[in-house]
């Protein structure tokens, strides 16, 4: 037991929220207090976060943000989903249907308008207001610190920058849909979106929202780069990181290096659109197909600043509720990097129908490429079970989840990357179902195991796992249900961004519109989890489930300066073998013996 | 190519006619020749798929049942990093994705090549409409119902190749064809090509029975025919989602005759012209005849009616303002169409 002592040793000095009067030289008494603790009356308080520099209040305030636009884009999605119910369109389509009435049109020229409007704000928010800045923002922002043994990130102010820039641009996305939205769809293909779509001013409003809301992810980007290359603690070499400190880290260099992209082609379509300079719209010699290249160099690689912190979830989690170190540590992380890498290879695959044979045929082959780092991952994972001691918490039911649904994701990238297929499938609802296993069942998943793995901690208060279990099923059982069959609908040729379609799709469209209703019932159980455990949830354990990364060595919720004393790294991030978990009841956590031969050193 | 096209065969069975849905207009009737070559390779992804999801989710699966928590048990020691067993399951993926990879593009260059004799056809689209010109400048002047709205017919020869030169006349479009497995965008200012051989008709499809009270000569003609579905498949605005046509395989022999027929279409009444005309230049995407609403004005109680305009004035539709409307349709709007920007 001689080796184990140490982190038993800082794990018990560290216990607590009590005032570290012995340590005074480290940390003042005034920031010893939760990061929650109300700075005197309510507008001191607002104040107080509305001017905040610490990473904690920075991170849920991003959170918060993240939340309501996921509200937002669901409620779109349901609409969609109710729409989709019958062949015409009923609620959400001509003047005159259910929802028309409420909805000014500009002409009776609208026909399927509203739908497409729908259609196009629930991906504009999703993407952009959403998942890009989800985990990143909220749990990368909140735990990265914490995770290295930083004090905060290296640029606290560019930080709380970062994210009124991201409400700014949410303002300007937000008005143009109060406005009366955009009819272009997310990806804003010219020409239509430069020449024809009659919504000039909100698509100038919604594009320039992008624009802004791309630097709020380049700051964010360049402060955990910096962060992860200068503010980790002693003791902690590049291989001691936790693999979610190396996913975000990859998914920072993608930010850096490929949001610029976006950046310059909203403000050219801007221009376009203002001032007629003949980029992309053929009738001034423009190249409509340019405006493609140029918007997948962005946002193909943004799929994997969505993705790649979901991994980084995903192997925090299961080594933690298996008790297991986890499988292939280096390879977990350098296959990070190098889906970081091919990332920026592979954007024209979005293009094969529009693009000829070299294009098609080169972008097929290096798509093929990222499948593997994809694979290799997976294959850790579920090595990492064997012989563990796997505590099925809501945590490791929705990671067992992801690694379900980001399977089917995965796999069924296969035939979308193959040329023959892909060019039966492209712009199906085979896509669609695609895209929403990987961005859905990958990151929005990923994310539910990330906050029910660290509300505790977060907030000092425990949810109530029974309910929270049954939220799972009714979430999980739900997007099945719903995206499966639109699997099947692309196949049978059901083209995606269709208002009404032939009646030969309805069995399966109904079908789908029952799982999302399924599913959003689950969201809803899950919300009122979260709001009863924020009410009346029992104070969080501060290690509640034994793990050993740097992040369970502080109180919950964390204190201001986030630790009590200097952390110092005596162990890798998943040593549960050997070491005794910071903060917790040793005996709730056994180990297994030590071996006999070689015994560990630290 | 010769072995793995039997492996492709292999993949085809009842799970394939589910996950297509046998029959209907759209991709459960497969209707060209690539397209047993597209499903077959389809399958056999399929297949690699349901075998490394059903391993990887019954290992899953097994483990969390096999290892799950018991009080006082710990997990046990094992290797947590195996170089031989990491390259194996690298090497693996990397080798199955090249066979995937080179029989993907094998056929698509197949797709892409232009067969020797195919028949040339152009190909225009427009917000929201297809057109078909045929080698004699001829166009479809046939309708029918699809999902209540009447989209146009056209026809293309049986086990003969065919050549598509498509263009759009405003923004991006996608010419496809759910049962021909094949899918193009259309641009502004550009061609590009499409090609596909229909499969030749078998006993099981559709007559068409002649017409004899109609002029036109190819209506008395007593026909076999296939119809498939064409969609536009990229997002085109509006009412993108009604963007579609009807396909009609029918004998090399028919087509001839049929595409005859609509290049002479002298011998009609005017409400037939009226169609025709309507089709011919496209007035049929925004100007309904019956009042329902679209992207212009209805044509029903239209001339001699007088109707307010966006400038203010009250105008009277008379012969001056239709020809004045046709040469530039915004020089007058009236103002229950008006139009930000």
């Amino acid at each position: 037991m001689t080796t184990t002592n140490d982190p038993d040793m800082i794990a018990n000095e560290g216990h607590g929220a009590s005032p570290g009067a012995s340590n005074g030289a480290l940390h003042d008494a005034h920031h010893d207090v939760s990061y929650l603790t109300p700075k005197g009356g309510f507008w001191a308080t607002v104040w107080d976060w509305a001017t905040t520099i610490d990473h904690e209040k920075i991170g849920v305030m991003y959170l918060c943000a993240i939340l309501f636009m996921f509200f937002l884009g669901g409620m779109l999605a349901l609409l969609i989903r109710l729409e989709l119910w019958v062949p015409n369109t009923v609620i959400i389509g001509v003047e005159g249907d259910f929802l028309g009435r409420f909805i000014k049109h500009d002409s009776l020229a609208e026909a399927g308008n509203t739908f497409n409007r729908v259609m196009t704000l629930h991906g504009a928010i999703m993407v952009f207001l959403f998942i890009i800045p989800s985990i990143p923002a909220a749990l990368g922002n909140f735990f990265l610190p914490l995770m290295i043994g930083a004090k905060d990130v290296a640029f606290p102010r560019l930080n709380l920058l970062s994210w009124y820039i991201y409400v700014f641009g949410a303002i300007f996305a937000v008005s143009a849909i109060l406005l009366g939205g955009v009819d272009t769809g997310w990806t804003f293909y010219t020409p239509y979106s430069s020449a024809v779509a009659a919504d000039h001013a909100n698509i100038v409003l919604m594009v320039l929202g992008v624009f802004i809301l791309g630097f709020s992810s380049i700051f964010t980007g360049l402060n955990f780069v910096v962060t992860v290359h200068k503010l980790r603690c002693p003791g902690m070499g590049w291989f001691d990181m936790p693999l979610f400190v190396w996913a975000i880290y990859a998914t920072a260099i993608i930010q850096v290096l490929a949001t610029p992209v976006i950046g310059i082609t909203t403000l050219l379509l801007v221009f376009e659109r203002l001032f007629g300079i003949g980029i992309f719209d053929p009738n001034l010699g423009g190249d409509p197909v340019l405006f493609q290249h140029f918007f997948w160099f962005y946002s193909h690689p943004v799929v994997y600043i969505m993705i790649l912190p979901a991994m980084g979830i995903i192997s925090e989690v299961i080594p933690i509720h298996s008790r297991k170190r986890i499988f292939g540590y280096r390879a977990i992380a350098f296959s990070s990097l190098a889906i970081a890498a091919i990332a920026f290879l592979v954007w024209g695959h979005h293009l094969f129908a529009a693009e000829g044979p070299l294009v098609a045929v080169l972008f097929s082959a290096l798509t093929f490429l990222v499948a593997i780092p994809t694979a290799v991952k997976v294959f850790n994972w579920i090595s990492t079970l064997y012989k563990g001691s796997i505590r099925l918490d809501t945590a490791m039911l929705y990671t067992l989840a992801f690694l379900w649904t980001f399977s089917v994701g995965g796999l069924t990238g296969l035939p979308l990357a193959t040329l023959a297929t892909n060019l039966q499938l492209h712009d199906t609802y085979f896509v669609v179902a695609h895209f929403h296993y990987t961005m859905f069942g990958g990151t929005v998943i990923a994310l539910l195991s990330g906050l029910h793995h660290w509300w505790g901690k977060m907030f000092g208060r425990e949810y109530a796992e029974r309910p929270a279990q049954i939220g799972f099923w009714l979430v999980f059982i739900g997007f099945n249900l719903t995206f499966l069959t639109q699997f099947i609908l692309g196949i049978h040729g059901m083209p995606r961004r269709y208002a009404s379609y032939v009646p030969e799709f309805q069995q399966l469209h109904q079908i789908s519109t029952i799982g999302s209703v399924i599913l959003a019932s689950g969201f809803l159980l899950h919300l009122l989890v979260f709001v009863h455990s924020l009410v009346a949830g029992p104070k969080a354990k501060p290690n509640k489930w034994g793990g050993l990364t740097l992040e369970w060595e502080t109180s919950s919720p964390p204190i201001e300066h986030n630790f009590h004393h200097e952390p110092l790294v005596k162990h890798g991030p998943y040593d549960f073998d050997d070491f005794v978990p910071p903060q917790c009841d040793p005996d709730e956590f056994a180990r297994p013996d030590p071996p006999q031969e070689h015994p560990p050193t630290p | 190519m010769t072995t793995s096209a039997t492996l492709l065969t292999l993949a085809q069975g009842p799970v394939q006619d589910f996950l297509f849905g046998k029959g209907g207009l759209n991709a459960g009737t497969p209707g060209s020749e690539m397209a047993s070559t597209v499903d077959g390779l389809f399958m056999a992804i399929f297949w690699i798929s349901m075998f490394m999801f059903v391993l990887l989710m019954g290992l899953t699966l097994y483990f969390v049942f096999k290892y799950r928590f018991k009080p006082g048990v710990p997990s046990q020691r094992s290797v947590s990093h195996n170089t031989p067993l990491e390259l194996f399951w690298t090497v693996v993926p990397l080798v199955v994705m090249t066979w995937i990879f080179f029989e993907g593009f094998w056929s698509y260059m197949d797709m892409q090549t232009v067969k020797a004799g195919a028949e040339p056809i152009s190909v225009s689209a427009s917000m929201w409409q297809w057109k078909f010109t045929y080698s004699n400048g001829a166009f479809s002047p046939e309708t029918q119902q699809i999902a209540g709205k009447l989209q146009p017919v056209f026809v293309v020869p049986a086990g003969k190749p065919v050549h598509l030169t498509l263009t759009s006349k405003d923004v991006i479009h996608s010419f496809w064809v759910p049962a021909f497995r094949n899918k193009r965008d259309v641009f502004p200012n550009r061609y590009t090509t499409y090609n596909f051989e229909a499969l030749p008709l078998t006993e099981d499809d559709k007559w068409h029975d002649p017409i004899p009270e109609v002029k036109r000569a190819y209506h008395n003609l007593r026909y076999q025919y296939r119809d498939h579905y064409l969609f536009c498949a990229e997002f085109c605005g509006n009412q993108h989602s009604e963007m579609a046509a009807i396909i009609r395989v029918v004998e090399p022999e028919v087509y001839v005759k049929i595409v005859e027929g609509w290049g002479t279409p002298d011998l009609i009444t005017p409400k037939e012209k009226i169609e025709w005309l309507r089709l011919k230049y496209g007035c049929i995407s925004c100007h309904s005849l019956d009042g329902s609403p679209s992207a212009g004005p209805t044509w029903m109680n239209l001339f001699g009616y007088e109707f307010d305009y966006m400038d203010g004035t009250k105008k009277t539709v008379d012969e001056n303002h239709i020809r004045i409307a046709i040469i530039t349709p915004n020089a007058d709007i009236r103002a229950d169409f008006q139009r930000e920007g």
